[in-house]
């Protein structure tokens, strides 16, 4: 006859040598075959308790179920201890070092220079100014004779010129656009805004550059005033500074506006202090002040030479170098760097973003 | 040019004393302050400032025009030096214009007394502020007076001078020997001279000669004082690339009615000086005559202009301390100073914005109605943008112009439809000698720049343009833009690449930048554009053709018309490009086809149950190409076949295997034997048809 006793503290010995092996699982299951199976020996003691006297049937019965409890409810938390065990240890196999850096392909950067011009044409558009384009190769016509800029002028000195085949040449102004726009007539208000590459025939060095880019805008319509061209010079000053930023207007001289106007903001850099660490500004070489934008009412020899000199109408035309300004924005001495392909300067750029 | 603080003041004497006000009260007149020195000047601390100055503002160059802007912005008197009276008279010596490009010239006999007397102090502190005195008194007194006046004069050794002195156009083959050059130059001829009956004295308006000059032994001065045409000394000044004080001041307009001033001012200092004395009268020649050119102002027109009214009081006030005359309450005459630049009313008008200051007028933004929407090909710019960043791109704008051997290192050759270009005809560089009538060579100088920095991984694009020759007579309609006579410029979006896709992956199984990672960057293009895109093989008449790997490259179309290019550049020019250790694959695409009208296809029903997915596996040589294989698969199989792609390819030495993906409808169910009976028909017409070039399956 089975004694339950020593079954029980067999079976609890063995499960704990199955716990402590390296399949806990495994064992625990085989345990559950070996001493609750249909083949088990308490099974076989529980089939023979019809042959029991009456009397000792009950006692023999309820030894033998106790024991059955005991064993499966120590089978059942030994099973659940062996599956923690089993997922603690997955989990460790499946331990990777977090701290690798992310995998996927990294952004690039659309040109710093393009995100002011970006950034500009944005701030133009809420005024209503749409998109215009010219041709790169021009005639002299539209980049000088068109803009009251005639033969001989000095401001054909000021921008020397590539001159191209069948006496063309390279724009030196985005302004070629305005000519263009003014010659093809139309309704008024005329607003137009546009972008693009400009060439000046200078030798390149690390601040002077043959190509680089301008952006342009002019509006033409009966009652434009000279009060306009300044709150319009204010609203896109401040839309691409800020609020805070300071500015200031003062004379310049451009051949195709009359009066021509500069617009200065204060050195973002030593806050229009002149000074840094006691030395002049870099930023502004100590004069507290940059030019950012030239601008002007439209020149009547403009308006008349595109059948625009009528009562009352006028125009306004201002322009940025996108180029100076995205230089000035990054802090970059050396505007070329802007124009040399090098990988590493824009990914060294990337982040830091141009607007 | 500079301008010392007390000598502002000797002029306009209500100049402020502060060094910071007066350089805030400069740059609010347009009188630009570039830099700011406290120098010791005779012995006294005073600050310079250096000016730049307007281009049409001739008479800014001088201390009396920017006094002169100072006393009008300040309502304060204004100083002018002291002269000596001279009588006009007949020249000492026979004095001829020749030509129209002098208005008018004045010669006076001076006595020379001692070469290198000094000037007076407070003309002394003035060339000690520009940093100009020499110590010989008459060529101090001439860099003063130009200073002071804005009026260039010379002084040259009047015993020097053989016979008479004629203003006339150099003659071919002309020579003169400048002061300060080591030798004579050759004259372009029509330069404007002042010559004696044997040589050439000086080029007007630019520069004397040597031979006669004034030295230390000099002791009979004739002094010239002119006005010339300043196109001429533009010209002159250029053709001799001698650029000089008085040639900018020339050049920028001058006034006709210093001729006399000026010597009248010199004879004074320098008599004041001990120097040396005028010795007869003033000769002056010339047709030069004030126009006397008024300009009308309506003051309705004025105020609405600046949204202000002006007080005509005020608008006397102001234009007559520039020099203005009042004909009549609206009426102005323009001084001599102002007759290059002075035309128009709105000419008056800025003149009345700067006396009473720009940021003082009023300012107003005009009524919007409402802004605008960004344009088609600005959408699809940022849409490119945005796709070709998020996959590593960076942008970059190269030149529009490079030297003439690209044409070489692309292996063009004069007949090739890439040889001909526009060409630079004044480059100052030999790398802007052609305009780009491509985008490869610039792409691939990008690829040699960032190969000799070893970068290891680099994509590139850029939006450009291409020039080329129109071809005779045509209306240019090819152009993208409406370009210049005889030049097409054509819009074009290029990208570039070598090395490893994803940059930086530590993970392994990094793909490289190749033809084909390309091929799916404008697949994805075509997706985000709704532009269906197709590839084709390069066609002969490809213009790039020479420059990329035959057997990995393709012609992009759209619509059946070529619309761009990509492919892994040829390994000849890579070589020829210099680059070293890296494969760049590149692509482009017309910037048109881009903004093509977007085509929508239909979405697709979903089927209600998953496909039955086969894969065929199929041993192809590289030579039969999947394109081919595709369309056969497709026809062979049964109604409910649905679909077939490229599952992988397996490449080792020459073999390769490519094994298809086929997809069945998944209802009504098949049973296994109609599936394999499928696929048996698909193998047999794909084996039937290229099994001659070695297809079989595997």
């Amino acid at each position: 006859m089975l004694e339950v006793s020593q079954h029980v503290a067999s079976f609890e010995e063995r499960l704990s040598a199955a716990q402590s092996s390296p399949n806990p699982a495994e064992g625990v299951e085989a345990l559950r075959v070996e001493f609750l199976g249909k083949k088990s020996q308490l099974k076989a003691a529980m089939k023979e308790l019809g042959k029991l006297a009456p009397e000792d049937r009950k006692a023999r019965a309820k030894e033998l179920n106790e024991a059955q409890a005991l064993i499966q409810d120590k089978l059942e938390a030994a099973k659940a201890d062996a599956g923690k065990a089993e997922t603690a240890a997955r989990l460790e196999r499946e331990r990777v070092d977090v701290f690798l850096p992310g995998r996927i392909t990294r952004r690039g950067m659309i040109h710093p220079v393009h995100a002011v011009e970006k950034r500009s044409l944005d701030v133009l558009r809420r005024l209503g100014f749409v998109l215009g384009d010219g041709p790169e190769v021009e005639t002299p016509f539209y980049n000088f004779d068109a803009l009251n800029i005639p033969e001989h002028h000095p401001a054909r000195d000021m921008q020397d010129t590539f001159w191209v085949d069948g006496g063309n040449l390279l724009r030196s102004h985005t302004t070629t656009i305005q000519a263009r726009t003014l010659q093809r007539g139309g309704d008024l208000p005329i607003k137009v805004a546009s972008a693009g590459r400009v060439y000046r025939n200078e030798a390149v060095d690390a601040t002077h550059l043959a190509m680089f880019h301008q952006l342009e805008g002019f509006w033409l319509d009966k009652g434009i005033t000279f009060a306009h061209l300044k709150g319009v010079l204010s609203y896109v000053a401040r839309n691409m500074y800020g609020d805070d930023a300071k500015f200031r207007f003062k004379p310049k001289f451009y051949p195709y506006t009359e009066p021509s106007i500069g617009l200065d903001i204060a050195c973002t850099n030593c806050k229009g202090a002149m000074e840094l660490n006691g030395k002049p500004c870099p930023a502004c070489h100590g004069q507290g002040w940059v030019t950012i934008m030239g601008a002007g009412m439209i020149h009547p020899k403009l308006l008349r030479e595109f059948g625009f000199d009528q009562p009352g109408v006028r125009g306004i035309a201002f322009g940025w170098g996108t180029t100076r300004m995205t230089a000035q924005w990054l802090g970059l001495d050396r505007v070329k760097s802007l124009y040399e392909h090098d990988h590493r300067f824009f990914t060294a750029l990337n982040g830091r973003g141009a607007a | 040019m500079k301008f010392a603080l007390s000598q502002l003041q000797r002029f306009c004497p209500a100049t402020p004393s502060d060094p910071l006000e007066l350089h805030r009260l400069l740059d609010d007149l347009g009188l630009e302050v570039k830099r700011v020195e406290t120098l010791n000047v005779g012995g006294v601390e005073d600050t310079v400032y250096t000016l730049e100055l307007l281009a049409n503002r001739g008479d800014h160059y001088a201390y009396s025009g920017v006094a002169r802007e100072l006393a009008v912005r300040l309502n304060a008197p204004l100083q002018t030096p002291a002269t000596q009276s001279l009588d006009q008279g007949e020249a000492p010596i026979p004095l001829t214009i020749e030509t129209d490009k002098c208005l008018r010239y004045a010669l006076a006999p001076f006595a020379v007394k001692v070469n290198h007397a000094k000037l007076g102090p407070d003309e002394t502190k003035l060339l000690e502020a520009a940093d100009l005195v020499t110590g010989h008194a008459l060529i101090d007194v001439t860099n003063l007076v130009n200073c002071e006046l804005g009026q260039p004069t010379h002084a040259f050794d009047a015993d020097t001078i053989r016979g008479g002195i004629t203003i006339r156009e150099s003659r071919e083959g002309e020579e003169a020997h400048p002061l300060f050059a080591e030798e004579s130059i050759k004259l372009p001829a029509g330069t404007v001279v002042i010559a004696d009956d044997e040589k050439v004295l000086a080029v007007a308006g630019v520069i004397g000669c040597e031979e006669s000059k004034v030295t230390d032994t000099t002791k009979r001065m004739l002094l010239e004082s002119a006005a010339f045409d300043p196109v001429a000394v533009r010209l002159a000044a250029r053709k001799t690339r001698i650029a000089t004080d008085s040639s900018a001041r020339f050049e920028r307009g001058c006034d006709p009615t210093l001729v006399p001033v000026a010597s009248e001012r010199i004879a004074h200092v320098l008599t004041q000086a001990g120097a040396a004395e005028p010795t007869g009268p003033l000769a002056m020649v010339g047709d030069w005559a004030d126009a006397q050119h008024t300009v009308s102002l309506d003051f309705a027109d004025l105020s609405a202009f600046f949204e202000r009214d002006f007080d005509p009081a005020e608008v006397k006030r102001i234009l007559e301390g520039y020099g203005f005359t009042a004909v009549d309450d609206t009426t102005f005459r323009v001084p001599p100073h102002r007759a290059w630049d002075v035309v128009e009313p709105e000419d008056l008008y800025e003149e009345l914005a700067r006396a009473v200051g720009y940021n003082e007028l009023p300012e107003a933004l005009p009524a919007i109605d409402a802004g605008v929407s960004a344009s088609h090909e600005q959408d699809v710019e940022a849409t490119v943008d945005g796709l070709l960043t998020a996959h590593g791109f960076y942008e970059v704008y190269t030149d529009g112009f490079y030297a003439r051997n690209v044409r070489e290192q692309l292996g063009l050759k004069d007949g090739d439809a890439l040889w001909p270009h526009v060409e630079i005809t004044n480059a100052l560089d030999k790398d802007y000698a052609l305009l780009k009538n491509n985008t490869l060579g610039p792409a691939l100088q990008a690829m040699a720049l960032n190969r000799r920095f070893q970068s290891p991984d680099v994509k590139l694009y850029e939006w450009t343009r291409t020039f080329h020759p129109a071809p005779p007579g045509s209306d240019n309609s090819a152009s993208d833009s409406d370009g210049a006579p005889g030049v097409t410029e054509r819009h074009v979006l290029w990208g570039v690449g070598y090395g490893a896709v994803r940059p930086g992956d530590w993970g392994g199984n990094n793909d490289a930048v190749d033809l084909f990672y390309l091929k799916g960057v404008i697949e994805e293009l075509g997706k985000a554009l709704h532009l269906p895109f197709t590839f084709a093989e390069l066609s002969d008449d490809e213009p790039l053709a020479g420059a990329l790997h035959p057997y990995r490259s393709l012609s992009v179309t759209l619509d059946g018309r070529r619309v761009g290019v990509v492919g892994e550049v040829h390994p000849v020019t890579i070589k020829a490009f210099n680059i070293k250790g890296a494969t760049p694959s590149y692509f482009e695409l017309e910037t048109k086809a881009l903004q093509h009208e977007p085509v929508r296809e239909p979405m697709t029903e979903l089927r209600a149950a998953p496909d039955v997915i086969r894969m065929l596996s199929f041993t192809m040589p590289a030579s039969v190409s999947v394109k081919d294989v595709l369309p056969v698969l497709r026809n062979a199989g049964p109604e409910w076949f649905t679909g077939v792609s490229v599952a992988d390819v397996f490449e080792k030495n020459d073999d390769r295997a490519v094994t298809f993906r086929v997809a069945f409808a998944g209802l009504p169910p098949r049973t296994a034997d109609e599936l394999n009976a499928a696929c048996d028909a698909m193998v047999k017409a794909v084996t039937g048809a290229f099994g001659d070039r070695g297809v079989k399956l595997r």
